[in-house]
């Protein structure tokens, strides 16, 4: 294959065969939405699944190969951007499965939709390997400008235009630090790949301009994932945009986020250099914060989008305790938040699609005429308050230990506090849905892919729980690789 | 006196002072005169002027681009920005306010520090020739090897711009 190419290109090609995948398949999507008449719009979504689909099993023996640069140090293909791609994909085949049935959506902007969805997924997915500043630069702007667009999906509605003015005026702003800080970077090294940086490092030491930049380029990624005190757009952007895109914002470009973050901190800062401090600070007031305001929302999406910022402060936990255990911790929370995640907004299009209201006060009575789906719901409700037998408790429970493990008590039990206050927020739903009188009459009805988002998440979060030995296999031998590989 | 920028070449050296003439000159104008429209085409002088500065240095990648960007691209934006909102294009406009006294300050203690900056630099001025072949030949190679994936990508973003324009502005759903 690819005779005619020079051969580091064409290895590449090989090397990243599930984006080029992507790529066709956005390509696919737009010639379909000129050739399908309105009526049949809504196929493409579905078309656009499928195709995510096969990418996803394209992406899983990613995990499996060893780790190599391609395309002269741009990208770097291994298990630990493999582990991210599949979190990424599955959230989009999540998020076009809950398109189909999302009212507000026009069927004549369909085609639009999904083709900006397959390109934002290719753009994550970029941004999972990047390794190069430039690259990363690049990768990161695809992300958040298509997010921009999707999250003011929604023209007539207001709350949507405001969320996407909010998201873009904030993400011009943090990508102009981020550049900055790069910048810095490559001023004091002279290279913009991580593979030369590394070496300028290992031969002359780090600067206090070098960390400067890094920190400063952590401004770029506190917004991609809405570390506070960078988060202040996501309450807005998470209530105005479309459902499913608020859902594939709080898993996808958080996971996105998430993995650039670690590979550049790891890749980049040496060990000797410590800004841990800062960083445990940052996810402990993330965490508080997060936690706190959630407290009082009544609109399920903003009080998800809350709770998913203080997720982050967990994750950053994890991450903060480096070493081989920090990174399996981290995978593995974000594999249980995609989970429930997706599953508690499946839930919540099903009751929008039924009431019209995203107000939790509208779930009153829910047990009564829906008791399995309600039952559902309680168990994603459990799994992100961090509650056995369910996923989000096994992530917690990693995330701390790894904290403890290297020494930071004090994050533990900020975290094991702010784990008490969370049960708080999520039980009140709970109460709502069991205790308090019902408004509605006849139960919900889901379509049949909002179900089987449910059951299959449903399934997910309680597997990763009971059965964890296999997951936890596999997350330590992506950190592993992803240790070594750098060099630590 | 000593130029040492081209080596006693003084017909280029002429040029150059030529141009940075015409630069300064229509770059104070944009800030001064009263109707915006001609403000824009002064802007559009200068960035031409500037282009022809990049060109002197054998920056010739550089003037093209800055001549198809900035004078192809923002300007004709810029003015077709004026064109529509009539109120603005028919009006003579006081450009500066009470503050403006205060401003030159500033501004002549910015150019101060920067030409400090330059002249402390110890930059030699300008060698030439840089690059057999012009920079804009290196500048294609390196396109299409190294940075060939950020290339690529790059045409990605900018069809996802467009997909996303025209969700944007489109017409309104029927």
């Amino acid at each position: 294959m690819f005779q005619f190419l020079p051969i580091n290109i064409s290895q590449g090609l090989i090397a990243i065969t599930p984006e080029l995948f992507v790529m066709g398949l956005a390509f696919v999507v737009i010639i379909a939405d000129l050739l399908l008449p309105l009526s049949k719009k809504r196929r493409i979504l579905d078309l656009a699944a499928f195709g995510l689909v096969v990418a996803l099993i394209l992406s899983v023996p990613n995990i499996f190969q060893p780790a190599k640069y391609v395309f002269n140090n741009m990208l770097v293909v291994d298990p630990f951007s493999g582990f991210f791609k599949l979190i990424i994909l599955g959230s989009a085949i999540f998020m076009l499965l809950m398109s189909r049935d999302y009212k507000p959506l026009p069927d004549n902007k369909i085609g639009e939709y999904s083709a900006l969805v397959v390109l934002v997924t290719l753009g994550m997915m970029l941004m999972a390997g990047a390794s190069d500043l430039l690259m990363l630069f690049l990768t990161i702007e695809f992300a958040s400008i298509i997010f921009f667009i999707l999250v003011g999906f929604l023209r007539q509605d207001v709350k949507s235009g405001e969320g996407a003015v909010k998201y873009f005026l904030l993400g011009a702003f943090s990508s102009a630090v981020f550049v900055y800080g790069a910048s810095f970077l490559v001023g004091v090294t002279g290279a913009s790949n991580f593979a030369s940086i590394q070496q300028y490092i290992s031969a002359h030491g780090v600067t206090p301009l070098f960390i400067v930049g890094l920190l400063l380029m952590l401004v770029g990624f506190g917004f991609k994932i809405a570390l506070v005190p960078f988060h202040m757009w996501a309450p807005d952007a998470y209530e105005g945009a479309p459902t499913p895109v608020t859902a594939f914002l709080s898993v996808a470009s958080k996971a996105a986020g998430v993995a650039v973050l670690v590979r550049t901190f790891i890749s980049l800062l040496p060990e000797n250099a410590n800004v841990n401090l800062i960083l445990g600070v940052m996810a402990a007031i993330t965490m508080t914060v997060g936690n706190l305001v959630a407290i009082t929302q009544n609109n399920v999406k903003r009080l998800l989008a809350y709770s998913g910022i203080a997720h982050v402060g967990y994750i950053m936990v994890g991450f903060i305790a480096y070493g081989v255990f920090g990174i399996e911790a981290v995978l593995i929370y974000t594999l249980a938040y995609l989970f429930t995640n997706m599953g508690a907004f499946a839930f919540a299009i099903a009751i929008y699609n039924k009431t019209g209201s995203d107000d939790i006060r509208d779930y009153a009575g829910m047990s009564l005429v829906n008791p399995l789906l309600s039952f559902v719901f309680f168990i994603f409700l459990i799994s992100l308050a961090g509650v056995p037998p369910t996923a989000g408790f096994l992530g917690k429970l990693l995330v701390l230990a790894a904290a403890i493990d290297s020494g930071y008590i004090w994050l533990a039990i900020i975290g094991v506090l702010n784990s008490v206050v969370a049960l708080y927020f999520y039980a009140r739903i709970a109460y709502y849905m069991y205790f308090v009188e019902p408004k509605m009459k006849e139960p919900i009805k889901p379509s049949g892919a909002l179900k089987l988002i449910m059951f299959v998440s449903l399934f997910m979060v309680l597997f990763i729980c009971l059965f964890p030995q296999k997951i936890i296999e596999i997350a330590g031998q992506v950190s592993l690789i992803l240790r070594t590989f750098n060099g630590l | 006196m000593d130029f040492p920028f081209f080596n006693g070449q003084l017909i280029t050296y002429g040029f150059f002072l030529l141009f940075a003439t015409v630069a300064i000159a229509s770059a104070l104008l944009v800030v001064s005169v009263k109707n915006i429209m001609h403000s824009a085409l002064f802007l559009a002088l200068f960035l031409l002027s500037v282009a022809a500065m990049f060109f002197i240095f054998d920056a010739d990648f550089l003037g093209i681009v800055q001549i198809l960007l900035y004078i192809g691209g923002v300007i004709v934006l810029i003015l077709f920005a004026v064109m529509l909102t009539s109120r603005v294009s028919s009006q003579l406009i006081q450009q500066t306010n009470e503050q403006k006294f205060l401003a030159i300050i500033v501004c002549i203690f910015l150019f101060g520090m920067l030409s400090y900056v330059i002249f402390t630099s110890g930059l030699k001025g300008f060698e030439r020739p840089l690059v057999e072949g012009g920079i804009t030949r290196n500048v294609g190679q390196l396109l299409m090897t190294v940075y060939v994936l950020p290339f690529e990508v790059a045409s990605l973003v900018l069809l996802a711009a467009l997909i996303g324009a025209m969700v944007i502005v489109g017409k309104k759903d029927e």
